[in-house]
């Protein structure tokens, strides 16, 4: 229900995972549990430890405490070159002086595996992203999504239980990056590969992920399957840093918060409470329609595919983010216009605790 | 297109003067090694500029002068000594300094170079001195121990500045898929590595070839190598085998660059 790994004894266990770099806590006590073939996601603003927490699993970075397994071996114990992983690195580390066939076989040479079995993967993994024409390339004669594709054979074909990806598409455009989601993610489905991708781009996360590890200043935030990350956040953090929110302040007493415009929400505490409240579930009225919780005026107003986003300042200096679609009638606003607003929906906003 | 990109006057001026500029210094750096070449073909016995015949008989001279081509071999022989030690302590050195983890990396880094800091005929002295102490005479052995400590900064800036800008994501994709340590240094580090070092082995090689401020003080006295022979024979010869010789000199230096830069490519030595 809150999305937390179910099921026997995970595949892939990290816990109290912490590392420092002089006094800057870049990991503390990172916790996660990942199922076999499950694709999870690690989301979160730049520097809040996404990278290191992958380098810890892959070996290049050493925790300062905490215990990672993979299926049921401990792999903070072993070296790197003997951990059950792949890395797919950002810009792809292909090596410049191995053709794309070399950079692919290398880690069955370096295991000593035959050279006509090396062949023989070689030419299997390549077809499997459809690159068998490019094998006597090199890699600086390779496009971007090529390259990534090299790399991820490269890192498939040793097969590794578990494939870890960071910001494996960040050097592709953004047409070619949604394709390349999609693959990728059908191609480790297909295979019944465990990856962990790590983004800053949400929507990279929303699409190719089972789950979604929300990262903030080093801790996990939350962690759970695209859809209860965006309605049910955990935190304000979490609200904030997925998708567009707005945050209402009000009072909650007798287990329910109340809005401006009599708009009720059951609330397990009292006090003062933030209400987390989409942009989508604003209806906008006329400025004297009596339903309407707040008056305001429209300042800006910018057109996205199929809805308008606005934004509304109230009287009382609040500014709301709110969607509207473009084919309603509030779908073409001036900026300057005198609207009222109300919430739609009261079973889709999230009452948090003030954060005092 | 018309008048899309009209190039103003000042740049223009600009383009001209580093244009001057550039042939300037080149020729400053080229021509006197072209009038060495040419004297070396004057038909007159003494040194003097422009020349005013064409023979070969100063390079026939020279290949029949005993002393020359014994000092030939000596400084081939110490060339090659010279390179054989900088590569066996440089590459090393190198890694060590970009790559290790150790207290006083830095301080190494820089401590390596001191030697080629210092004036050369000092360093000379200097190891005279200190050979002297453990009885370690003037020699061929002697001169390309000078002459490598004088010229393995330069291997050793070489290596590290292509170190440097090497990913360390290469190596560390290596490991992770199963590499050990050497196989990455052997199949990665070492291949990205060839062309700074073959292009520090020419230039040491060169320097040992051709170094006069180290090896007058450190080359045995019955080696004698080519700079320090060619300098006794300015001294007491006035004729243009002098030039034919430096003549043959330059001629192997350029063949040595050349071959460097038409196998690896030199702008290689800058990535
Ligand atoms: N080798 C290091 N030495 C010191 N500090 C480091 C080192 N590596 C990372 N850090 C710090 O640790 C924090 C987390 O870094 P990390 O690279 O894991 O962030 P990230 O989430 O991957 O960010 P980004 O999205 O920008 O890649 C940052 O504040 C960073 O400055
Ligand atoms: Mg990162």
């Amino acid at each position: 229900m809150d999305g937390a790994y179910v099921g026997l004894a995970p595949f892939v266990a990290i816990d109290g995972l912490t590392k420092r770099f002089g006094d800057h806590v870049a990991l503390a006590d990172c916790a996660l549990a990942i199922g076999r073939g499950e694709i999870v996601t690690l989301l979160g603003p730049s520097g809040c430890g996404k990278t290191t927490l992958l380098r810890c699993i892959a070996g290049f970075a050493e925790p300062d405490a905490g215990r990672i397994a993979i299926d049921d071996t401990d792999t903070l114990a072993l070296p790197v070159n003997r951990r059950p992983v792949g890395v797919v690195f950002q810009n792809y580390a292909l090596f410049p002086h191995l053709t794309v066939a070399a950079n692919v076989g290398y880690g069955l040479k370096m295991r000593g595996v035959a050279k006509a079995e090396i062949d023989r993967r070689v030419a299997e993994i390549l077809a499997l992203v459809s690159l068998s024409e490019l094998k006597d390339r090199y890699p600086i004669a390779l496009s971007g999504g090529q390259q990534q594709r090299v790399a991820v054979a490269r890192a498939l074909v040793v097969e590794p239980k578990l494939l870890l990806l960071d910001e494996a598409f960040n050097a592709l455009d953004a047409k070619l990056r949604a394709g390349m989601q999609a693959e990728l993610r059908k191609l480790i489905k297909r295979l019944g590969m465990t990856a962990i991708f790590v983004t800053h781009d949400q929507d990279e996360a929303l699409a190719i992920s089972d789950r979604v590890a929300v990262m903030g200043s080093g801790r996990i935030a939350q962690v759970a399957n695209p859809i209860d990350i965006y309605d049910r956040p955990a935190s304000p953090y979490v609200a904030q840093f997925v998708g567009t929110s707005n945050m209402l302040e009000a009072r909650a007493s007798g287990g329910v918060a109340t809005l401006p415009g009599g708009i009720k929400l059951a609330a397990p505490i009292s006090g003062n409470v933030q209400v987390l409240v989409r942009p989508q579930n604003f209806e906008i009225l006329d400025a004297s329609d009596a339903r309407a919780g707040w008056q305001g005026r429209v300042t800006f107003g910018r057109p996205a595919g199929a809805i308008v986003e606005y934004e509304i300042d109230a009287a009382d200096g609040t500014s709301f983010k709110i969607a509207a679609l473009r084919d309603s009638p509030a779908g073409h606003l001036p900026v300057g216009a005198k609207v009222g607003l109300a919430v739609r929906d009261a079973g889709t906003c999230v009452v948090f605790e003030a954060s005092s | 297109m018309s008048g899309a990109k009209k190039i103003a006057l000042t740049d223009r001026i600009g383009v001209a003067a580093i244009y001057a500029i550039g042939l300037l210094s080149l020729a400053l750096l080229v021509a006197p090694s072209l009038i060495v070449v040419a004297i070396s073909f004057d038909t007159r016995s003494y040194v003097s500029f422009p020349p005013v015949g064409f023979t070969f008989d100063w390079y026939a001279k020279l290949f029949a002068t005993p002393e020359l081509i014994q000092a030939m071999w000596v400084s081939l022989k110490v060339g090659l000594i010279v390179t054989g030690m900088c590569l066996a302590l440089g590459v090393p050195t190198a890694i060590a300094c970009v790559r290790g983890r150790f207290k006083g990396r830095q301080a190494l880094s820089v401590f390596v170079l001191f030697p080629h800091m210092v004036p050369g005929i000092v360093l000379g002295i200097a190891i005279l001195f200190a050979g002297a102490t453990i009885n370690a005479r003037p020699s061929i052995g002697l001169q390309s121990l000078a002459v490598a400590c004088f010229i393995l900064a330069v291997m050793i800036r070489i290596v590290m500045a292509r170190l440097m800008r090497l990913d360390v994501a290469l190596e560390e994709a290596s490991a992770n898929l199963g590499a050990t340590r050497f196989q990455t240094f052997r199949h990665v580090v070492l291949p990205l590595l060839m062309p700074a070092i073959w292009a520090g082995a020419a230039f040491t090689f060169i320097e040992g070839f051709d170094n006069i401020s180290v090896a007058i003080f450190t080359h045995g006295h019955r080696d004698r190598p080519l700079p320090v022979e060619l300098m006794s024979l300015v001294q007491n010869d006035n004729t243009p085998m002098v030039a034919a010789v430096s003549a043959a000199q330059i001629a192997l230096s350029v063949v040595i660059l050349g071959v460097v830069s038409s196998t690896l490519g030199l702008e290689k030595l800058n990535d």
